[in-house]
């Protein structure tokens, strides 16, 4: 599976924050995006996964132009998106956040257990978000968006606010899975910088 | 329905706002058209079954033929049973029946409080035809035919003035002062009347006991008829009036009632309306990042506005079912005091007017749920989702 960039722009207040920028990744592909605060990492992921209409240009996946009713199930199916804030259902568990977005196209399969035991925050499964500390709240929502299992992985600074130890643990699984998934990661991580990347 | 729960669950103080609001706009609308219906059909029901088109009362005590005919209040009303037989020679007549009212001096069988006695010519009293259930022709002294609130039953035998009075009828229910009322013959009144205990109650003539309370009368022309009684018999001591004309006076204050609680209710609505707009929309904008979340795995704006749609559309039901509960217990423990308020023992709802206005306000709270939640989501819901997760970090 390939995704996509063709000629975004998008501008805030007249500024110009992505110029015409096309690239592509295969879904055994890692990419980095790199570049100073506020130089437009978050928006270009945000852009990628259809949380953010850019001004002009488009997303194509295997060559298709993503329609805009589309992006609800694709951020599900296709391109799994870990925002930098607070993204997880503050009424739901931790295990609920996770299990009802993986059960909403009927993904069931997923084996979340294990997953949480590798993140290490199987023990607060039954705790609500504003319970746990900001680490596993990072960890949980990297679980939510691995148990999507979806082709394509964006992270928006998945280990940022994470002590060594948790953030070893997030390098370890992204390896692992840098030649099964096509992985887009916007970063100031040294550790995550590797292959292929984009300077902003 | 899992994040549905979930949800009311962990926004317990919004929900029960909402359930508040919506409760106690279901419960004073609920009320409100329960009693002003009831009162209605409690007059339309002693329209046709009072049935006569004059009645003859003594003078000055029609305040008290009102409370013993509409608010079963028990007393005891005298006039000369002389007046039977005057009554009868005006012309265009074609029923006419007199009635002893003896208020009991205590209430053995039927509620905690005295009922009416009511002594009456069962072949002649063409007001009891229509509510005897039974084939009754006559009434023997020991005899009493009781009202639908009695808990009697045909064969039971009752206790007043020291007799004891076997039930041979019991009436159909009429929503009026007769369903506490218990009817007895002339004879049976004699008795009581002849009792040395209770003789200095009623009026003794050189004929013996001659007294009786109401004469009602059926006329082919009931305004020639009264007005032919009421000019002979302009200065004696007896009181003419339709009966009819008697309860326009009860429609007018019901009449007048409605329309206060019309507008009411109205403004009621309102209120309720603003304030549900008002929270939702707070609530909403707060769960801007609950939005952004869903949004980010994968949920559409539309199924998260229904998220959002059926949490409150549960507690909207669930609030209006409670006013409805709540005020059939209320009504159910405080029916009498309610009718003393009102001023009318006609409060008696019938299963379907509940179950329409249950339907009715049903259907308003929904209305009113769903137009301020389209309100309140439609402020968030052409923000993109990167947005919504931005504004709530």
């Amino acid at each position: 599976m390939k995704l996509e960039v063709e000629n975004i722009n998008k501008a805030f207040r007249s500024s110009n924050i992505i110029s015409d920028m096309s690239f592509s990744i295969n879904d055994n592909e890692y990419l980095c995006i790199v570049g100073d605060s506020g130089c437009g990492k978050t928006t270009l992921l945000n852009i990628i996964t259809g949380m953010l209409k850019p001004d002009s240009g488009i997303i194509k996946i295997d060559d298709i132009r993503v329609a805009k009713r589309r992006w609800s199930k694709i951020r599900n199916t296709t391109i799994g998106y870990l925002p930098c804030g607070n993204s997880l259902i503050e009424s739901l568990t931790i295990y609920d956040n996770i299990k009802c977005a993986a059960k909403l196209y009927n993904k069931s399969d997923y084996d979340i257990s294990a997953l949480l035991k590798e993140l290490k925050i199987d023990g607060i499964t039954k705790a609500h978000p504003s319970e746990i500390s900001s680490g596993e709240y990072k960890r949980a929502c990297f679980a939510r968006v691995l148990s999507l299992d979806t082709n394509f992985l964006v992270l928006d600074e998945p280990t940022s606010n994470l002590d060594s130890n948790s953030a070893g643990l997030i390098i370890n699984i992204l390896n692992k899975l840098s030649s099964k998934k096509g992985i887009i990661i916007a970063t100031h991580d040294n550790r995550l910088i590797q292959g292929k990347s984009i300077h902003l | 329905m899992k994040i549905i729960f979930a949800n009311i669950k962990y926004q317990k103080f919004r929900y029960t706002m909402i359930f508040m609001i919506i409760f106690t706009m279901t419960l004073c609308i609920f009320s409100s058209n329960m009693l002003i219906t009831s009162m209605t059909q409690g007059i339309a029901t002693a329209k046709n079954r009072l049935g006569a088109d004059i009645t003859i009362i003594p003078k000055g005590d029609d305040s008290v033929t009102e409370e013993t005919l509409f608010d079963g209040q028990p007393s005891t009303l005298k006039m000369d049973s002389d007046w039977l037989g005057k009554i009868k020679k005006m012309p265009y007549i074609t029923d006419i029946t007199s009635r002893l009212y003896i208020a009991s001096l205590s209430g053995q069988s039927c509620c905690d409080s005295s009922v009416q006695l009511i002594a009456t010519n069962i072949a002649e009293d063409f007001l009891l035809k229509s509510w005897i259930t039974d084939d009754i022709s006559e009434l023997a002294s020991k005899e009493i035919i009781v009202g639908s609130s009695f808990n009697a039953k045909i064969g039971d035998t009752l206790k007043y003035y020291n007799i004891d009075f076997t039930v041979k009828g019991v009436l159909e229910k009429t929503n009026t002062g007769y369903d506490k009322s218990a009817f007895i013959s002339y004879e049976a009144a004699d008795e009581i009347m002849q009792n040395p205990k209770y003789n200095q109650y009623f009026k003794r003539n050189e004929n013996g006991y001659n007294t009786i309370s109401m004469i009602f009368i059926n006329s082919s022309n009931p305004e020639a008829t009264r007005d032919v009684i009421r000019s002979k018999y302009y200065y004696d001591d007896i009181e003419i009036y339709s009966t009819n004309a008697k309860l326009s006076d009860y429609t007018m204050s019901v009449d007048s009632s409605k329309i206060f609680t019309y507008a009411l209710n109205i403004l009621i609505l309102i209120i309720s309306a603003l304030s549900l707009i008002t929270i939702n929309t707070l609530a909403t904008s707060n769960r801007k990042n609950e939005v952004g979340s869903m949004l980010n795995v994968g949920f559409s704006k539309f199924y998260i506005a229904m998220i959002f749609m059926f949490e409150s559309l549960l507690i909207s039901i669930m609030a209006s079912l409670s006013a409805v509960i709540t005020f059939e217990i209320l009504f159910t423990l405080f029916n009498t005091w309610i009718g003393e308020i009102f001023v009318s023992p006609m409060i008696n709802p019938s299963i379907n007017d509940i179950m329409a206005t249950t339907k009715l306000l049903l259907i308003l709270s929904t209305l009113l749920t769903v137009m301020s939640m389209v309100i309140a989501f439609a402020h968030i819901y052409k923000k993109s989702p990167s947005e919504l997760i931005k504004e709530a970090s």
